[in-house]
């Protein structure tokens, strides 16, 4: 059986793609289960796997931080903006 | 009241305000009547003129109203073919978002997404925890894009240091906290720009003692540099090397640079390094040979470094000569964990702190130039003897000054790991066949369309389809005729039988003119004229618009129709009346502008006159009713004193009657 290589989610992560690195890491994992199940995993592809998960549990970990400061950001800026006012009630309205 | 007004209402031989007393008191009153409708006639004619002023005066300004309505058409028209008005489609949104704006044009555009790149992040090796000497926070180094910035937060957590880092150098990096497990918080930076930054934290101590590590040659190692790119075409070719007063024969395994270069270092004797350069960019190639002599000075009484092939012209060109060598063998030895290098330019009194990626000769000469090319140029030789490599690095000034030039090197701490390479976004826009790089992902593709990458587009190009909705532009046009109709019906009230108060002035017929220049445009386009967007021009000079025939030549080619109308400042139809309107317009010199402002000063001219003469009238009433009021005073008088006389007189007569 071929081994899917690991590497194309890592650069998925590397560039941004979370939502392209999920999709990659459900179909890695079926194959994974498939090598486990029929004996084929290795120690050293456990450890691949392994080292790629804490990679992008930490990568994720900080690109969530920079975003949740960029949302703070923007919360501050919309503080300081001019209020909108609220949309003014017409005393008759008709419709057709 | 006034003398005029007085004047107007003596319609009785008796003034209203001069009431004699004397039978002769009518007469005076009449005379003074007379005397000041006299003195009024003048400013009489005055006050006619100045309400015929303020009448044109009125109706340049209504006139002017018509025209700033039509140039306001006009620029709609203009925004209606702007980025407002087109709609973008792509095929594959996963690959890109694309919006429009002013400039954009209709077409269909493709770009195909090789890489969208990649943000360089990195991260603390350890849990944040910096002690501060002397309770004073300490300053870091902050390293982005090869060059160092100081940074100093309120106090050393890794929340203020952060907060420091975003404050002053935001613009480069992104930086934030991150608990990647309890009691291990972290310092996360992320580059603002795509492709490799070079992300880092140091902490270089005060008392650190920087090394120097050039060596200054006054006299100078001569340089040369290919003058064209190398032709590396031919059979293999002997080529004449020229080390200032020697000359050597040297033919190489190919006319390439690179074994032209290497035949050079082997039989040169040692006087003379050769190096293959690539000044090629975008990924063309650009070699040439760079030769750079070993030691300082003229060899054989002469800094000439050249190159002939087959005895034909020189291919080299001299350079400043480099002042400043690597006095030993360039240590590229890496750093320990924990610790990095960083090193300073210095020029003469200034010094210029960068760290480049390692340690190597070649990383620091590429720093030096990216960062300081404008000043000086630093280039790699290899001064190698017996196989093992002697990299030097030798600076030449690129101002021409005599400056003295060094690199010191000082080692610090350094917080910081690649936590995610850099990479700059690579796309081919139209099948153009040039792989463009871009350190942000915001791409333009043509004027006014911008593409935002989204993901790769896995080889094959995704279409972009841009349009303009007709809607807009056919409101826009139907407002410019109603604003041109409009500008017409006000300036034929100014002509004819009924004339308005403009009949007869030349600004009728100027105004009239531009608007004609407007209507009768034409192009030699496929749309020649306003007729081929619905505008028909009637005998009577008015627009009549049909909607229709602007649709179906939208529809047919709507590059025509943009074509034609073109823009405000580019050219066409827009600039065509923009530039008219603009004439009659603009603030200071426009004819109606200038008209208008020319009326308003005669105006307040005349009635600044109009009021001293009629304060001079009713100084002259003043004093002929004084002067009047003392004749009739002193006829009154005069009558009183005859009627007493008579009676005293009758009396007496009426007395000697009785008693005759």
């Amino acid at each position: 059986m071929r081994l899917l290589p690991l590497e194309p989610i890592r650069q998925a992560v590397i560039s941004g793609e979370f939502g392209r690195a999920q999709l990659l890491w459900q179909e890695r994992a079926a194959g994974l289960a498939e090598e486990l199940s029929n004996g084929s995993l290795s120690e050293a592809r456990l450890m691949e796997v392994r080292e790629l998960v804490e990679w992008s549990r930490i990568v994720a970990l900080c690109e969530r931080a920079h975003l949740q400061d960029q949302l703070n950001s923007l919360h501050v800026a919309g503080e300081y903006e001019f209020p909108v006012p609220p949309p003014a009630h017409r005393i008759v309205e008709t419709s057709f | 009241m006034p003398a005029l007004e007085y004047f107007m209402a003596s319609t009785s031989g008796t003034s209203a305000l001069f009431k004699g007393t004397s039978t002769y008191s009518a007469d005076f009153a009449n005379v003074i009547s007379r005397s000041v409708a006299i003195a009024s006639l003048p400013v009489t004619l005055l006050t006619n003129s100045k309400t015929t002023l303020t009448s044109q005066s009125d109706e340049l300004t209504k006139l002017d109203t018509k025209f700033t309505a039509l140039q306001s058409a006009v620029q709609k028209i203009a925004t209606a073919l702007g980025g407002s008005a087109f709609q973008a489609t792509v095929s594959s949104p996963n690959v890109a978002d694309v919006s429009v704006a002013d400039g954009a044009r209709e077409g269909n555009y493709s770009i195909n997404v090789t890489s969208i790149g990649a943000y360089e992040t990195s991260m603390s090796t350890a849990n944040w925890h910096v002690v501060e000497v002397s309770s004073r926070p300490t300053t870091f180094t902050l390293v982005v894009g090869n060059q160092n910035y100081s940074v100093t937060g309120a106090d050393n957590s890794a929340k203020s240091v952060a907060d420091a880092i975003n404050a002053s150098y935001g613009n480069l990096v992104q930086a934030t906290t991150v608990n990647v497990a309890p009691d291990d918080t972290r310092i996360s930076l992320k580059s603002v720009a795509l492709g490799q930054t070079n992300l880092d934290l140091l902490n270089i101590p005060t008392s650190a003692i920087p090394t120097s590590l050039q060596t200054q040659a006054a006299a100078g190692y001569a340089i040369s540099q290919t003058t064209a790119s190398w032709d590396s075409s031919g059979s293999p070719a002997t080529y004449t090397l020229v080390v200032g007063g020697f000359q050597y024969d040297i033919t190489p395994a190919s006319n390439s640079a690179a074994d032209v270069a290497s035949t050079i270092n082997a039989v040169d004797g040692g006087q003379v390094r050769a190096a293959m350069v690539d000044l090629g960019t975008g990924g063309s190639h650009d070699y040439r040979i760079s030769l750079e002599s070993t030691t300082a000075g003229p060899i054989d009484g002469s800094m000439a470094l050249d190159l002939k092939k087959s005895g034909g012209a020189g291919l080299q060109t001299q350079q400043t000569a480099a002042t400043s060598r690597t006095t030993a063998a360039w240590s590229a030895t890496p750093d320990v964990a924990g610790s990095r290098s960083t090193y300073a330019l210095v020029a003469g009194t200034n010094k210029f702190s960068f760290t480049p990626a390692d340690n190597s000769a070649a990383s620091v000469a590429a720093a030096i130039n990216s960062l300081y090319g404008a000043q000086v140029t630093a280039s790699v030789v290899d001064l190698e003897t017996g196989g093992n490599p002697d990299y030097r690095i030798s600076l030449q000034s690129k101002t021409g000054s005599s400056t003295i030039f060094d690199i010191q090197k000082t080692t610090g701490s350094n917080y910081q790991n690649e936590q995610t390479p850099g990479a700059l976004a690579s796309y081919e826009i139209n099948s153009s066949g040039v792989i463009n790089a871009s350190a942000t992902r915001n791409i333009t593709i043509s004027d006014g369309v911008t593409a935002t990458l989204r993901g790769a587009s896995g080889g094959s190009p995704v279409d972009i389809t841009v349009t303009r909705s007709t809607s807009a532009l056919n409101t826009a046009v139907s407002s410019f005729a109603d604003a041109y109709n409009a500008a017409v019906d006000e300036l034929i009230t100014q002509r004819g039988l009924s004339t308005g108060a403009l009949g007869g002035q030349p600004i009728v017929g100027q105004l009239s003119s531009l608007l004609s220049s407007i209507s009768t445009y034409s192009s030699s386009g496929q749309i020649s004229g306003l007729a081929g967007l619905g505008l028909d021009l009637g005998t009577d000079g008015h627009f009549t618009y049909n909607a229709f025939t602007l649709m179906a030549a939208d529809l047919t080619s709507s590059t025509s129709v943009t074509s034609f109308l073109g823009s405000v400042t580019g050219g066409g139809f827009l600039k065509n009346a923009t530039d008219i309107l603009n004439s009659a317009e603009a603030p200071v010199t426009g004819l109606l502008k200038t008209s208008e402002t020319d009326m308003k000063a005669q105006i307040a001219r005349l009635a600044a006159t109009i009021t001293a003469k009629q304060a001079a009238v009713d100084a002259l009433q003043i004093t002929l009713q004084n002067r009047m009021a003392a004749a009739d005073a002193l006829i009154a008088s005069m009558q009183q004193q005859y009627s007493y006389l008579s009676g005293l007189f009758s009396a007496q007569q009426n007395a000697n009657q009785m008693y005759k």
